[in-house]
């Protein structure tokens, strides 16, 4: 179950660079459809006038808003591409800059002084997701279970490219530490851990400076290896326990250290998330860089302002990480708060030459899938099931080792769809 | 805004490629390819200094690499694919695919065999399939089958898996080490079965007949490590292979009361180190997934086994090669089941080990039960066809067993006062008797030493010749004993 392999980190173009900051867009475009296809309600219509941090959509599902970034009118709305590709209807409000909150907010001293069903109502009031890519909300996540034993910090990152995560910490380790002992207390959590990979000394300088005051927080490495930043396998390499479905089966909370950041500014400044730190890096980008942007703005126009590209042969434009971000036709992508990574390169990938059989693809397969069968049988319904096909979580291994450079991530995406779909109906 | 194109998969890759994998494979070969050349064309003229047969292993080799390629050409220019020459010599399987059936022939195969050889390998073993990475069975593997089922007579005319130094050393008597073993009906003792092609170290180094390339262990274990390193190899499937044939070996020379030695010749022998890691790893032809190619691994080791054991061909590890081959399809399905199902995985674990060990008394009760056979044969091997009497003197007239068979030395001897007083050789079919022991004080020393026979040296060159005329010596005055 733990296979892992070392991949090219391709991590150094970023990873010494200081977060830089870009929150004045011009305009932002809040979609009204996630990446997982969750709908969002209109909140407002065109002409109304936007405070920074008021509520412009709810998904009424679960009564989960989204807030707005900046302050400003709203004006005609318009289709946007978001990090899936998909064009999706937004709301459009254009910036004027003054960044009005509607109330005065000031700080909290001691942001551990709320009660676990008050914290898990602010989780879900100020738009907290998961920001490491899953765009799950985090108080689904904290009210999952009535008890929880552990919490885990996750700063693996173990995608290539990516240091949004690792920019954030080395910057940021206090406040970070401060609010996992917040959460802690407030959870009535025993321990936390945060997990590095063991690379990561900076990092781990960083958190030791102060962690010393925080008995309760503990520091864990895992091998600088992919995917050891998934979940499951954080999870099992840290506390020895196997999980099925999800950490809070076993009491276990895992959120990203972007999130505790995020978490971080919730309870200290009563903020919203409207704000995140994303890397922008390739061998296409001028001066690569980690920004912290607003939620809702482009990425064309962030890349703009650190300094556009550089010329090179067929780019390739990825929203996320190499492994398992998407490739997108335009740069006119809305940042979401999933978006933690625009990657723009050239990429020299051979051609595609037969499969040898050597079976690379099934030893490395973290869920023990065997990527070649199913790429063989993508026409097979029943054999797709019987290859667990479903299980597949996109790591992208298979691809990435294949010496033929065949596809399988994606071919192994698109026979899941097949058997999810045959599956609803 | 700006326009890009859309890929979907992964945007980095390892810099894994096929080409990479078979480049290693080459590498691993290159110093097989020069024992080869020193075993077979160096060594194999130092008596008899030849330059044809000196070059002799690297011409094979040369001429394999031209003809695979040239097949390969040809065939993608009349399906019209468009590849160039270049293109395929840039194709590092095609080099692998030559190699490797250059390696497993005997040296003496003439070279319109090796040109055949290579196309049917080429064309029967890969290209009607569409191509590497369809093909059912080891393309090299094909290539030998067809010009050793259909030549067989013409290459053991031309001097069969000997080169010219083997063909003249008489311990060896033309025979590689398991045609000989095969031949003594596994009465398998150090002596006869190691000692003519020196010790086990021999084995191991690779200095005893066999075909081309295969005898080195060691060079094969060394590319073993080398291809481990470089990942480049289903390692899975010779560490079983080469276990399991020891262990089922381990148990037959056990239960026959012989010691380590007896394993060892036989994971030594056959090429089946050079089997095990370089024809049985072909990925292309071996299971995709590490639990089948452990299955897969070990069903190879029962079966060369049998083939040994069972059968009257001692050469079983190419031959079950090609017989797990046809079977990989079957291990990939049942892949899908132990993939997902740890007691269907667990259970196929314990039968197969369950079938090792069932095989391994089933032969170990073979080989008993033929050893007691052929000491019976033994006892046999002396016919007395007419005894006559005169007081205290008697004349025999017998048939023994000789190299040449059971009946092939017909003798008179003359017995007086329990002692042998003359042994008269009075036809034999063994020639070596003409040409190395008649005109020795040979038979002198027999009635000399006849109360101790163990004491006279086989005279060299006619060294089965002379054990039978010891036999017959020693048997010839128990019949006497007896028969008073």
């Amino acid at each position: 179950m733990s296979s892992s392999i070392t991949i090219k980190s391709n991590k150094k173009m970023t990873k010494n660079k200081k977060i830089i900051e870009n929150t004045k867009p011009q305009i932002i475009y809040i979609p009204l459809e996630s990446k997982l296809g969750v709908k969002y309600t209109h909140h407002v219509k065109e002409g109304d006038y936007i405070y920074k941090g008021s509520v412009i959509a709810i998904n009424k599902k679960i009564n989960f808003p989204i807030h707005s970034s900046v302050s400003g009118y709203v004006v005609s709305g318009n289709k946007k591409i978001i990090i899936n590709g998909k064009k999706i209807k937004c709301i459009v409000i254009e910036n004027d800059f003054k960044e009005k909150y509607e109330d005065r907010r000031g700080y909290k001293k001691n942001i551990s002084n709320y009660t676990k069903e008050e914290f898990i109502n602010m989780l879900r009031e100020h738009g907290i997701t998961g920001l490491s890519g899953s765009d799950f909300p985090t108080f689904l996540k904290y009210s999952s279970a009535k008890n929880f034993d552990y919490l885990l910090v996750n700063g693996v990152e173990c995608e290539p490219y990516i240091t949004a995560d690792y920019a954030l910490m080395k910057e940021h380790a206090e406040e970070i530490l401060e609010c996992i002992d917040a959460i802690l207390e407030i959870m009535n959590i025993k321990t936390g851990y945060i997990v590095l990979k063991e690379t990561y000394l900076d990092v781990i300088n960083c958190f030791n400076k102060y962690i010393g005051t925080y008995p309760n927080i503990k520091i864990k490495t895992v091998a600088d290896a992919y995917p050891n930043g998934w979940e499951k396998s954080i999870v099992k390499e840290v506390l020895g326990i196997s999980i099925t479905n999800y950490p809070s089966e076993k009491g276990i909370l895992t959120n990203n250290v972007s999130t505790i950041y995020a978490i971080y500014e919730m309870l200290k400044y009563n903020r919203p998330l409207t704000e995140r730190v994303i890397t922008i890096t390739g061998n296409c980008i001028a001066k690569p860089q980690n920004i912290k942007v607003k939620i809702g703005a482009l990425v064309s126009e962030m890349i703009e302002s650190i300094g556009g590209y550089k010329k090179l042969k067929d780019p390739l434009f990825i929203a996320g990480g190499p492994m398992t971000g998407n490739s997108l036709e335009t740069d006119e992508v809305v940042i979401t708060k999933d978006l933690n990574c625009v990657i723009v390169l050239e990429t020299n990938i051979d051609k595609v030459s037969p499969c040898i059989r050597c079976g690379k693809c099934a030893s490395v397969c973290p869920v023990n899938l065997i990527p070649i069968l199913i790429k063989e049988n993508k026409d097979d319904l029943k054999k797709l099931e019987k290859l667990h096909t479903t299980k597949c979580i996109q790591c992208g291994l298979c691809s990435y080792i294949c010496p033929s450079k065949l596809p399988l991530k994606e071919n192994v995406r698109m026979a899941k769809e097949k058997v999810l779909e045959n599956e609803r109906i | 805004m700006r326009e890009f194109d859309v890929k979907k998969d992964v945007y980095i890759k390892s810099d894994n490629s096929t080409d990479k994998i078979m480049f290693n494979v080459i590498l691993a070969l290159i110093p097989i390819v020069l024992f080869a050349f020193f075993k077979n064309g160096v060594f194999a003229v130092k008596n008899n200094f030849n330059l044809y047969i000196l070059f002799k292993p690297l011409i094979l080799i040369l001429i394999s690499l031209i003809i695979t390629i040239l097949t390969e050409y040809l065939w993608n220019r009349f399906s019209k694919n468009k590849i160039s020459f270049k293109e395929i010599i840039d194709e590092k399987h095609i080099i692998v695919t030559a190699l490797l059936f250059a390696l497993i022939i005997p040296i003496n195969t003439p070279i319109i065999l090796v040109c055949l050889g290579s196309i049917i390998a080429s064309i029967l073993g890969k290209l009607i399939y569409g191509g590497i990475g369809q093909n059912l069975f080891n393309p090299a593997l094909i290539g030998r089958l067809f010009i050793i089922t259909a030549y067989s007579g013409l290459i053991i005319k031309e001097g069969g898996y000997l080169n010219l130094y083997e063909q003249t050393v008489s311990a060896i008597n033309g025979a590689t080490p398991l045609a000989n073993f095969e031949s003594l009906k596994h009465l398998s003792t150090y002596q006869n079965v190691v000692s003519p092609y020196g010790s086990l170290l021999n084995f191991f180094v690779g200095n005893i007949p066999g075909s081309l390339g295969e005898t080195s262990a060691l060079l094969c274990l060394l590319g073993l490590i080398f291809l481990i390193y470089k990942k480049a190899i289903k390692w899975r499937i010779p560490i079983t292979y080469i276990s399991t044939v020891f262990i089922i070996t381990l148990i037959i020379g056990f239960s026959n009361g012989e010691g380590l030695w007896y394993p060892t010749f036989q994971i030594l022998s056959g090429g089946l180190f050079f089997g095990a890691i370089f024809m049985a790893t072909d990925p292309v032809t071996s299971p995709i997934t590490s639990f089948e190619q452990i299955i897969y691994g070990i069903s190879l080791g029962v079966l060369t086994s049998v083939l040994r054991f069972l059968t009257p061909f001692p050469e079983g590890v190419l031959t079950s090669i090609l017989v797990m081959n046809l079977f990989v399809p079957l291990f990939n399905k049942m892949a899908i089941k132990t993939r997902f199902n740890k007691y269907i995985k667990y259970s196929i674990l314990i039968i197969t080990i369950l079938i090792v060990f069932f095989i391994s008394l089933m032969l170990s009760y073979k080989v008993k039960k033929s050893n007691e056979e052929v000491s019976n044969l033994n006892n046999s091997n002396l016919s007395v066809i007419n005894a006559l009497e005169d007081g205290n003197k008697t004349m025999y007239e017998v048939v023994h067993k000789g190299f040449m068979g059971p009946s092939s030395i017909r003798a008179n001897v003359y017995i007086e006062n329990d002692k042998i007083i003359n042994i008269e050789i009075i036809e034999t079919e063994d020639h070596y008797y003409d040409t190395h022991i008649k005109n020795t004080n040979f038979l002198n020393e027999l009635i000399k030493n006849q109360d101790d026979i163990n004491k006279v040296d086989a005279i060299s060159g006619a060294t089965y010749t002379s054990n039978y005329l010891k036999d017959l010596t020693k048997d010839i005055l128990i019949y006497h004993k007896e028969s008073k």
